[in-house]
C-alpha cells in the first residue's frame, strides 16, 4: 500500500467513526409518552392536540398547549416557538423534544393536517 | 377521461414494443427493426405529448369532473398559477417526468440511436416503467372513481384549489427544474448500462458528459430554486431544513456533482472506470429511491411535505429495487477485471485533489442517503426513528474544510506530476485569505469553524478568481468551471456567517407606536392593506441601526384551503446583511377583551362577574331616524352581593341606512356596553361587552425579526455555482459540434 492510499483510508474510516457515532446520538424515535419519560432523551411523540388548551407566553416566548398521546395520556407541551400555522386544523401533532420537569419541552413540532377534498392525503407546513 | 386513459395505455404499448424492437436491432442490425423501433418510440411520445397537453387542457378549462383538476385547481387561479396546478399532484409529476423523457429520448435517438441501440433500450424501460406506474394512477381518474360519495357524472362547480404556499412565482420554476433534473438521469443510467453491456469503458465518456452536467445544473438549479423559496415564503428563516424531501433531491445531486468529476479525471488520465460507471448508476437509482421515499407515504410521519400513502407503494419499491437488481447485475457481470491506471503517488496532484473533492461530495451524499432512510431501518428493529437537522449540519463541517482546501489548491497544480504551478498566486490568495478573515473577527467573528472556513473559502475564492480573469481575456466562455468554484466559495461562506450570526427577536406590536428590539431595529404597525387576492399585506415602518427607514409589506392572511391564518416574510436585503420580519399572530384590538352575547327576552346570561338579562325593546320612531334601545338589567357581584343597575344601549338607524351604535359604560366600571344587532320580530339582541380600557385595545401585531448576514453573497454563490455550470455545458455542446 502506497502512503497516499493509507492516508486517505485513514481519514475516511475516522470519518465515518465520527458520522456512525453521531448518528447513533441523532436517532429521534417515535415513541409514547410514558417511554419518553422513562428515557428523558431526545424523541417523537405523536398525538392529538386538547382544542382550547394553547396559549402564547410572550414573556417566555413559548407557545404552551396540551396534547393527548396514543395510549389517551394527557401532557404539556412546551414549544419553544411561534405556533405553526395551521394547528388548529391540526388533526394529528407530531412534538419533537425531550420530557424535562413534568413537561414535553419540544424543539420542532410537526403538523398533520387535512387537505380539505383528499381524506387520505395529508400536508403540513413548517413554522 | 378515456381517451387520457388511453393515450397512456397505447404509450406503454409502444414503449414495450420499442424496447423489444431496439434489442433485436441490437443484436441483428436490420434497418426494418431500427425503423419499426424509432416508430414505436415517436409513438410513445405521441401517446405522453398527448397525455400531457390533454391533463393541461383540462385545466385550464376546467373540467373539475377530472379528479386531478378537481383536487389542485379552482376557478379562481390564474392562467400561470393553472399551468403550476399540472404537478401539484404525483401523477402529474410523474406525467412531466416522462414529458421530459421524450424530449431527451429524441435527442438521444438522432445522437446514439444508430450505434448504441442498447442506451434507447434502458432509457424506454424506465419511461415503460412509469407508464405502468401511470395505468394504475389515472391521471385522468373521475371524482367519482375516487370519491365514492359522488355520482356518476357529478361536476362539482369549483375545484379545491391550490395550496396558498405554492402560490409563489417561484414555485411555477422550482418543481419543473428539479425534475427536469430527475428525469435527465435516466440518460446516465441507460448510458452506463449501455457501456458495460457493450465493454466500452471509455467511449461512453464523451456521450454522457455534457448529459452528467446538465443533471448536475438542473438539479443544482431546482434545489437552489426551492431553497430561495422556502426562505422567502415559508418563514422560519431558513432556505433548508434537511426535510426528507430536500435530501431525496440532494443526494442525486451530489453524484452528479461526483460523476462530472470524474469523467474529467478519466478522460485526461483514463483513470476511475468503475467508479464512474458505478456513480452514474447510483444517480439514477438514488432518484428512484426519493421518489419511493417521498411518494410512498412511509415518511409522512417524518416530513413535512411529503406525499401521502397513495397505493403505489409496491410499484415504486419494486421500482427501486428491480432497476437497483438490474444495475448492480450488469455492473458486477461485465466490470470484473477491468483495471484503471492508478494515480502516481504524489498527493499534489490535480486528480488527487479532483478525487478528494469527489470523496466529499460522494461521503456527504452516502451520509445523506443513511442517515434520511433512517425510519426504513430503524423501523424494523423498534420504534422508527428519524434523525435530527443537527446530525447534518455537525458532520457536513469536517467535510466541508475538506472539499474546501481541494477546491483551493486543485487549479494550483499539474496533472500526473506534483508541481505546484503559480506560487505567486498561492501567495496572493493566502494574504487576500487572511486579510478579509482578520476583517471578519474584528467584525465579530468569534467562533473557530466559520473563522476557519472563512479563511479557507477566500483562498478558494482568489485561486479560482485569478483563473477567470486570465481566461476573460482570452477565452471566457472556457471559465465556467472555476465561475462555478468561486460561486460554491461564496456560498459556504455564506451558509456558514448567516447561520452562526443568525439573531432573532420575537416582539409585539401595538398599532402605531415603534418598539425597539435588542437588534437595534425599531418597528412600527400601521396596519392591514387588503390585497383583492385576500392574502393582505401588512404594513410596518422599520428603522435600521443605522438610522435608515423603510416600508415592509409581509403578508398576514386567512387561507380558506388551509383554513389557518398564513403568513410570508418580508426580506430586505443589502449587501452584508437581510432583515428578514414574519408576522406570526394578531391581535384584533376590540376583541382583546370583548365579549359577545345573545339573549332573548326576559333571558339572563352570566358572563365574568356579571350577570346581564335583556327586559324589553324600547323602540322610538322619528321623521328622520329610528332608535332602538335595548333595556338590560345589570347585576354586578361585589363583596358577595349583587348590585344591579339599569341601562340602555341603543342604535341608531339612519335614513341612508347606515347604523350608529351608542355605547353605554357601567356606573362605576370599565365594563362598557354596545349593541351589536338586533332583532324586533324574534325579540332577540346581540350584545357586546367591552372590559378594560382603550388603551388595552388597540390591534397588535406580533412579528418576529432576524437578522441574518451575508445571504446576499450565499444567493450571488448559487448563480455563480449554476451559471457556471451552464458555461460548461455550453462550451461542452460547443466543442463537440466542432469536433464532428
Amino acid at each position: 500500500m502506497r502512503p497516499k492510499y493509507i492516508v486517505g483510508i485513514g481519514i475516511i474510516l475516522v470519518f465515518i467513526a465520527f458520522a456512525g457515532l453521531k448518528l447513533k446520538q441523532s436517532f429521534t424515535p417515535y415513541v409514547s409518552l410514558q417511554e419518553a419519560k422513562r428515557t428523558g432523551g431526545v424523541v417523537q411523540v405523536k398525538g392529538t392536540r386538547i382544542p382550547g388548551s394553547e396559549r402564547y407566553d410572550y414573556e417566555k416566548k413559548v407557545f404552551i398547549f396540551e396534547m393527548k398521546d396514543t395510549t389517551g395520556e394527557v401532557f404539556k407541551v412546551v414549544y419553544h416557538g411561534v405556533k405553526p400555522s395551521n394547528f388548529e386544523q391540526a388533526m394529528e401533532v407530531v412534538a419533537i423534544g425531550a420530557y424535562r420537569n413534568g413537561v414535553f419541552e419540544a424543539n420542532q413540532l410537526l403538523i398533520k393536517c387535512p387537505s380539505k377534498y383528499q381524506a387520505e392525503e395529508s400536508k403540513g407546513v413548517q413554522s | 377521461m378515456i381517451i387520457g386513459f388511453m393515450s397512456i395505455t397505447v404509450a406503454f404499448v409502444a414503449s414495450v414494443v420499442a424496447i423489444v424492437a431496439y434489442y433485436f436491432y441490437h443484436r441483428d442490425r436490420t434497418p426494418e427493426m431500427l425503423q419499426l423501433a424509432n416508430r414505436s418510440f415517436y409513438l410513445m411520445s405521441a401517446g405522453i405529448i398527448f397525455a400531457s397537453g390533454l391533463l393541461m387542457y383540462y385545466i385550464m378549462t376546467h373540467r373539475f369532473d377530472v379528479n386531478y383538476v378537481y383536487s389542485y385547481s379552482s376557478r379562481s387561479l390564474s392562467w400561470d398559477y393553472l399551468m403550476s396546478t399540472f404537478w401539484a399532484g404525483q401523477e402529474g409529476t410523474f406525467l412531466l417526468w416522462l414529458f421530459y423523457g421524450v424530449i431527451y429520448g429524441i435527442i438521444l435517438i438522432r445522437r446514439v440511436g444508430k450505434d448504441q441501440p442498447l442506451v434507447l433500450v434502458f432509457f424506454t424501460l424506465v419511461q415503460a416503467y412509469i407508464l405502468l406506474i401511470l395505468l394504475k394512477k389515472n391521471p385522468f381518474a373521475m371524482v367519482w372513481h375516487v370519491h365514492e360519495e359522488a355520482p356518476v357524472g357529478f361536476v362539482p362547480r369549483d375545484g379545491a384549489g391550490l395550496n396558498p404556499l405554492l402560490i409563489n412565482p417561484w414555485m411555477r420554476v422550482h418543481p419543473p427544474t428539479l425534475f427536469l433534473g430527475y428525469s435527465s438521469a435516466m440518460v446516465l443510467f441507460a448510458f452506463a448500462m449501455a457501456a458495460m453491456i457493450n465493454k466500452d469503458f471509455h467511449g461512453w465518456i464523451k456521450h454522457v458528459r455534457p448529459w452528467a452536467v446538465f443533471v448536475a445544473m438542473s438539479l443544482g438549479a431546482g434545489i437552489i430554486l426551492g431553497g430561495y423559496w422556502a426562505y422567502i415564503t415559508l418563514g422560519w428563516g431558513g432556505y433548508w431544513a434537511w426535510d426528507p424531501v430536500e435530501n431525496a433531491s440532494l443526494v442525486p445531486w451530489l453524484l452528479s456533482a461526483v460523476l462530472v468529476h470524474g469523467i474529467i479525471i478519466q478522460s485526461r488520465i483514463k483513470g476511475l472506470v468503475k467508479t464512474n460507471l458505478f456513480v452514474a448508476g447510483l444517480t439514477f437509482i438514488t432518484v428512484l429511491w426519493g421518489s419511493f421515499l417521498t411518494r410512498s407515504g412511509v415518511l409522512t410521519d417524518f416530513s413535512v411535505h411529503s406525499f401521502a400513502e397513495s397505493g403505489l407503494n409496491i410499484y415504486l419499491i419494486l421500482m427501486v429495487l428491480l432497476f437497483t437488481a438490474l444495475f448492480l447485475f450488469v455492473f458486477f457481470r461485465e466490470t470484473r477485471g477491468v483495471e484503471s491506471p492508478r494515480f502516481t503517488d504524489a498527493f499534489l496532484t490535480r486528480e488527487t485533489l479532483i478525487f478528494v473533492g469527489m470523496m466529499t461530495l460522494f461521503v456527504t451524499s452516502i451520509l445523506v442517503l443513511v442517515a434520511t432512510s433512517s425510519p426504513i431501518y430503524t423501523g424494523l428493529f423498534g420504534n422508527p426513528a428519524s434523525v435530527s437537522a443537527e446530525y447534518y449540519n455537525q458532520v457536513i463541517i469536517p467535510i466541508a474544510v475538506f472539499m474546501i482546501v481541494a477546491l483551493a489548491l486543485a487549479p494550483m497544480l499539474g496533472w500526473k506530476v506534483a508541481r505546484i504551478r503559480d506560487w505567486a498566486t498561492i501567495i496572493k490568495a493566502a494574504i487576500v485569505a487572511m486579510v478579509t478573515t482578520l476583517v471578519g473577527i474584528v467584525l465579530g467573528l468569534r467562533d473557530w469553524i466559520s473563522i476557519t472556513l472563512l479563511l479557507l473559502s477566500m483562498f478558494a475564492f482568489v485561486t479560482n478568481g485569478v483563473f477567470i480573469y486570465r481566461f476573460m481575456r482570452k477565452n471566457f466562455m472556457k471559465s465556467g468551471a472555476y465561475l462555478a468554484h468561486v460561486g460554491l466559495a461564496l456560498m459556504v461562506i455564506g451558509i456558514v456567517i448567516s447561520s452562526i450570526y443568525d439573531r432573532s427577536e420575537r416582539v409585539s406590536l401595538p398599532k402605531g407606536e415603534f418598539q425597539k428590539t435588542s437588534l437595534g431595529i425599531e418597528l412600527k404597525f400601521e396596519g392591514f392593506v387588503p390585497q383583492p387576492d385576500g392574502r393582505d399585506m401588512v404594513k410596518l415602518i422599520v428603522r435600521t441601526p443605522e438610522g435608515e427607514e423603510y416600508e415592509a409589506y409581509p403578508l398576514f392572511y386567512y387561507s380558506d384551503y388551509n383554513q389557518s391564518y398564513m403568513a410570508s416574510p418580508d426580506v430586505k436585503s443589502s449587501l452584508t446583511k437581510d432583515i428578514y420580519i414574519e408576522p406570526f399572530s394578531f391581535t384584533p384590538g376590540e376583541l382583546l377583551s370583548e365579549r359577545e352575547i345573545t339573549l332573548d327576552q326576559n333571558e339572563s346570561e352570566e358572563i365574568g362577574d356579571l350577570r346581564v338579562e335583556f327586559t324589553r325593546f324600547d323602540v322610538a320612531m322619528g321623521s328622520d331616524k329610528q332608535v332602538v334601545k335595548a333595556k338590560l338589567k345589570v347585576a354586578r357581584k361585589e363583596n358577595n352581593y349583587w348590585k344591579e343597575y339599569e341601562i340602555s344601549p341603543a342604535i341608531y338607524m339612519q335614513p341612508g341606512g347606515g347604523m350608529k351604535r351608542e355605547e353605554v359604560a357601567l356606573p362605576g366600571t370599565d365594563y362598557r356596553f354596545y349593541l351589536k344587532s338586533v332583532d324586533a320580530t324574534s325579540k332577540r339582541i346581540q350584545l357586546a361587552i367591552k372590559m378594560g380600557n382603550d388603551e388595552e385595545q388597540k390591534d397588535t401585531m406580533a412579528v418576529e425579526v432576524r437578522e441574518k448576514p451575508m445571504m446576499a453573497v450565499l444567493w450571488l454563490g448559487t448563480i455563480l455555482l449554476i451559471g457556471g455550470i451552464l458555461m460548461v455545458l455550453v462550451d461542452q455542446v460547443k466543442s463537440r459540434r466542432r469536433a464532428r
